[in-house]
């Protein structure tokens, strides 16, 4: 015979149509986004790794201030076990901003995938990156102005070593507008007169390595091989000097960066799966919490049906029937929101997340394909938190007797006296301060899941304000109004400031390894203006913050062209927020990279300096440099945080609604009795109401430190362990007093279904349950 | 050995001071088809005494033997089957599944057993026919508490435990639900022991047991047992 009590399940979803409807919709919210995610992903991803496997991507590429000895070039080849091949580029930028770089073809390495028209082959043509174009709306036959030259757009590319468009590697960020990338044929390339000419070179290994440490490995044997190199010919260099040869240049490296360190070929499947890592913890946690409340509505259930289930169980229902019997409708509606969630996930959602993917990262051709692995993650890990969770927890409230039930102690503890509360408080808040202590699982649940969608609100709106906060600080906190990092020493006019600047690295191992400026100050520097002591360092504060040092501590850095560590003994923090820097004195500068005294290799400066020789100019960095990188950062991030901040709010009323609405439910009798007494539908809603409101209001407010302290900690423990660069913590307090607003205004829609609610209470209620 | 045997059966609730003992050497025995009532004040016990013999609560000392068997040396899912092979339950509150209809609510109990009655049949027996496609709310009392005996006696249980089951109703409905446990009793064979606090209706019993304090302060056959339609109170 088939169960009876099956029969209840329509009737029991009907009545009950709006909790299992919240379930539904939370579910599909969920799951079609982070399964469309998911399966953009995976789509992506091999797109991204497809590019970079069939089509040569170099291992690493390295460059010159001026073109070695092609002997070099053969020795190094030969101890290094690799090909090099000519990867020669210049760079062009516009008044506003925007730099072009443009690579001569070379059809052995890094071959784009073109994705619209088709390579360049004569003189006055280029292909463009496809993701500059789009973003910059080009299009195959326009004209582009590169240099002053007028070129015709006759490709669009997606180049595997620049799926992410990093102008420079120790950029904090990619950028899509003020960054693009091109490609010219040889014959046009060496027809193109600029000025800006980089001589580049990538390699390939001649045997593959595998691993990370192989990798590393290998390219520690590129990197020995051409320090020899450098000296030997850097030492012919300086006979031949000594000897009276005139006109003669030293060669230096200006680039050496292996594959696996850079961020153009490395960032975007780094961001992918650090992306995916975050989407899968979110939904997990996501998940735990709703099925926290669906357990809290089966328990109201329980204790609504305590009679019969007493009844039930003492004729000889077993306490696994009763189990499955309370489990199927939230199961129901729980896989039936998995399912259109999946089905969403994999159509609609999942080209609207490629879409966000595409304009971010310059990939070739996309193709999506059935995801095991999303299905599992989004279907099979779900489902079994949910049913452990919800399966538990009914065991546990199930494990009492039958008599117990039939008492209506479901707590399963002994009756307790009832909290004595004073009678100087009012009637009405002694009332319900009794709501708050009977539904105390229902508000804690509530609290929990007003907090986590206050932090999910709080991430979705807090990275425009704090870009906008980066880059007024970077501004506030500039050394000088122009920086200029110079190739040889040149003399500037006045105003300017010398100091010498080397790049190291961190060494820090739970770290992404970061790029650290060492600044030589002058003494008594009228750009720096915190005296440095001697023998010590200032460090800058984002380095002091994001790698927790603090005054008198050793830190150690790491140059990797010298294979030298160097030590600094931190005097404290010098306020520049620009970059990673140490400062130091310029004599103690010199003393440590064995210069001379006088050596330095740029200048601070609050003019322009228009005298320096623009090719001796290396670098030069203003704050519309630093600017761009806060506008950049927040275009990335623009169509992410959007859905997040409405995700979180949606979250934030369908679980409000859904506690409070078994809040009324549970004490629809004693409403009944209360309108049976005289009590108006205002009054009441003055009693139930209000209480939840309190915890509504006060978890909305106990969010704001608790989601300032989650935040941090994943500032601190996860994104700045993960990410290069600095992005300081600081949330405005704009955000809290929206995310306030925000809950405040959407509980009044609960809060108007609620009254509604009470109002549909027929006062006979009691009376029914009481014959 | 008799259907049911019940030695020195104690009971106490409560710790320290506050203890208070419900059952304090209770022997009573129980032959199968009896109608046994147990009567008694208020806190003499015998509800105790009912969910201790249908396995829903246990004892400090002695037993309850049912069939030859100890329902103390069975473990929670033993205890389980015990009941629902062997058991029907009716309370004074009716408990019904309030959006099952009233067959449903009787099915209810059909799904239990592997001999259950016929089900329309025992509707016509119980005066529901007519009302089998309503919900609870629907009915009178009287009628919920006939649906509640239903669901407890469709499974055809060897004894049938019913915990004052015209507590909360008025004197005819009560007469009527009595009338229809008696009918069952003589119909069906099962074994009834019924908790009362209405001492005239130990006219209707074949066994009388009286509790006082916890103990028993008189246990008896009727020998001149009267049908419910003649008991007056």
């Amino acid at each position: 015979m088939r169960n009876p009590m099956n029969r209840r399940l329509p009737r029991e979803l009907k009545a009950d149509f709006g909790k299992y409807l919240v379930i539904f919709l939370f579910l599909v919210m969920v799951v079609s986004v982070v399964s469309g995610f998911l399966v953009a992903n995976a789509g992506i991803a091999d797109a991204y790794k497809r590019n970079m496997r069939e089509n040569k991507l170099e291992d690493g590429h390295l460059s010159f201030n001026v073109r070695p000895d092609e002997e070099l070039l053969t020795n190094l080849a030969k101890h290094a076990s690799v090909t090099l091949y000519r990867a020669d580029f210049f760079e062009e930028s516009d008044t506003d901003g925007t730099t072009f770089r443009v690579y001569r073809y070379n059809e052995d390495v890094n071959i784009p995938e073109v994705t619209g028209g088709r390579l360049p082959q004569a003189a006055g043509e280029i292909a463009v990156d496809n993701l500059h174009a789009h973003k910059e709306d080009i299009k195959v036959g326009d004209h582009l102005t590169v240099g002053g030259r007028d070129l015709t757009v006759v490709g669009l590319l997606a180049l595997p070593n620049y799926s992410a468009l990093f102008k420079d590697n120790a950029d904090l960020m990619f950028e899509v507008e003020n960054f693009g990338v091109g490609l010219m044929s040889e014959e046009g390339f060496d027809a193109f007169d600029s000025d800006h000419v980089t001589v580049s070179y990538a390699w390939r290994y001649s045997e593959k390595p595998e691993t990370d440490k192989a990798k590393q490995e290998a390219a520690d044997v590129v990197l020995t091989a051409l320090r020899d190199e450098l000296v030997a010919t850097n030492t012919e260099i300086i006979q031949r000097a000594l000897a009276g040869e005139t006109g003669l240049t030293m060669l230096e490296v200006s680039d050496f960066l292996p594959e696996y360190e850079n961020k153009s070929i490395q960032f975007a499947g780094e961001d992918m799966n650090g992306d995916q890592g975050a989407m899968e913890v979110f939904l997990y946690i996501v998940i735990a919490v709703l099925a926290f409340i669906v357990a809290v509505t089966t328990i109201n259930t329980l204790s609504k049906e305590a009679g019969v289930i007493g009844t039930l169980r003492a004729s000889g229902f077993t306490r696994g029937e009763m189990v499955r019997h309370y489990m199927i409708l939230p199961l129901c509606a729980f896989f039936a929101g998995m399912l259109v969630g999946n089905v969403l996930g994999y159509t609609g959602l999942r080209d609207f997340m490629v879409s966000i993917y595409r304009e971010m990262y310059s990939l070739g051709k996309v193709e999506t394909f059935w995801n095991a692995d999303a299905f599992v993650k989004t279907t099979l890990i779900p489902s079994i938190i949910m049913i452990v969770i919800n399966a538990a927890i009914l065991i546990w409230k199930l494990r009492i007797g039958p008599l117990q039930f039939l008492r209506r102690e479901i707590s399963g503890r002994k009756k307790k006296r009832a909290l004595r509360l004073s009678r100087n408080i009012p009637f009405s808040w002694r009332f319900r301060i009794r709501i708050l202590l009977q539904n105390l699982p229902n508000y804690i649940t509530m609290s929990v899941g007003i907090i986590l969608a206050g932090a999910i609100i709080i991430f979705g709106l807090m990275f425009q304000p704090l870009l906008k906060t980066v880059a007024k600080r970077i501004d506030d906190t500039s050394i000088s109004r122009y920086q200029y990092i110079i190739k040889t020493p040149e003399e500037a006019g006045d105003g300017a400031e010398r100091f010498a600047i080397a790049t190291l690295e961190t060494t820090h191992k739970d770290y992404k390894t970061d790029e650290i400026s060492v600044y030589g100050i002058e003494a008594g520097s009228k750009f720096v203006k915190t005296a440095i002591p001697a023998g010590q360092v200032l460090l800058s504060n984002g380095y002091m913050d994001k790698y927790n040092v603090k005054k008198g501590d050793t830190v150690r850095l790491y140059d990797k062209y010298a294979d030298k560590t160097y030590e600094f003994v931190v005097a404290g923090e010098y306020p520049y927020e620009a970059s990673l820097a140490v400062f130091m004195n310029r004599g103690e500068f010199a003393e440590m990279f064995d210069k001379t005294p006088d050596y330095y290799s740029g200048y601070f400066s609050d003019r322009e300096l228009t005298e320096l020789s623009e090719s001796n100019v290396y670098m030069r960095l203003d704050s519309s440099v630093f600017g761009s990188f806060a506008d950049q950062l927040w275009k990335s991030f623009a169509d992410f945080m959007g859905p997040v901040k409405w995700f979180g709010i949606l979250m934030f009323v369908l679980m409000v609604y859904l506690l409070a609405k078994q809040i009324i439910e549970r004490n629809q009798t004693s409403i009944s009795m209360t309108k049976i007494l005289g009590f108006t539908g205002g009054e009441i809603g003055g009693l139930y109401i209000v209480s939840t409101s309190l915890v509504v209001v006060a978890s909305l407010l106990l969010a704001v430190p608790l989601v300032d302290r989650l935040l941090r900690l994943v500032f601190k423990t996860y994104l700045y362990q993960r990410m290069s660069g600095y992005l300081p913590y600081c949330v405005s307090s704009d955000c809290y007093w929206k995310m306030i607003l925000l809950g405040i205004a959407s509980y009044a829609a609960v809060v108007a279904l609620q009254l509604w609610k009470i109002h549909r209470i027929p006062k006979s209620e009691a009376l029914k349950t009481l014959e | 050995m008799s259907f049911v045997e019940i030695h020195n059966l104690k009971k106490s609730y409560g710790e320290g001071e506050a203890r208070q003992t419900v059952l304090s050497g209770v022997d009573i025995t129980i032959e199968k088809g009896e109608f046994c009532v147990l009567l008694g004040p208020s806190g003499s016990g015998k509800s105790t005494l009912l969910n201790i013999i249908g396995g829903i609560d246990n004892a400090d000392d002695g037993y309850v033997m049912i069939d030859g068997e100890k329902t103390a040396d069975m473990n929670e899912s033993r205890l389980t089957q015990y009941r629902r092979n062997h058991l029907g339950y009716v309370f004074q509150l009716y408990n019904l599944i309030p959006n099952l209809t009233v067959r449903e609510n009787v099915e209810v109990g059909a799904y239990l057993s592997k001999k259950p009655l016929p089900v329309d049949d025992l509707l016509k027996t119980l005066g529901l026919y007519e009302h089998r496609h309503k919900l609870p709310t629907q009915l009178s009392g009287g009628q919920q508490q006939r649906t509640a005996i239903g669901r407890a006696v469709i499974k055809n249980p060897d004894i049938l435990l019913c915990d004052e089951p015209t507590g909360a109703l008025d004197y005819n409905t009560s007469k009527e639900i009595l009338g229809l446990l008696e009918r069952i009793n003589k119909e069906y064979g099962n074994t009834i022991i019924m908790v009362t606090h209405n001492d005239a209706l130990k006219a209707m019993a074949d066994r009388v047991v009286k509790l006082r304090d916890g103990k028993v302060s008189r246990n008896y056959l009727n020998e001149n047992k009267q049908p419910v339609s003649e008991i007056e109170w």
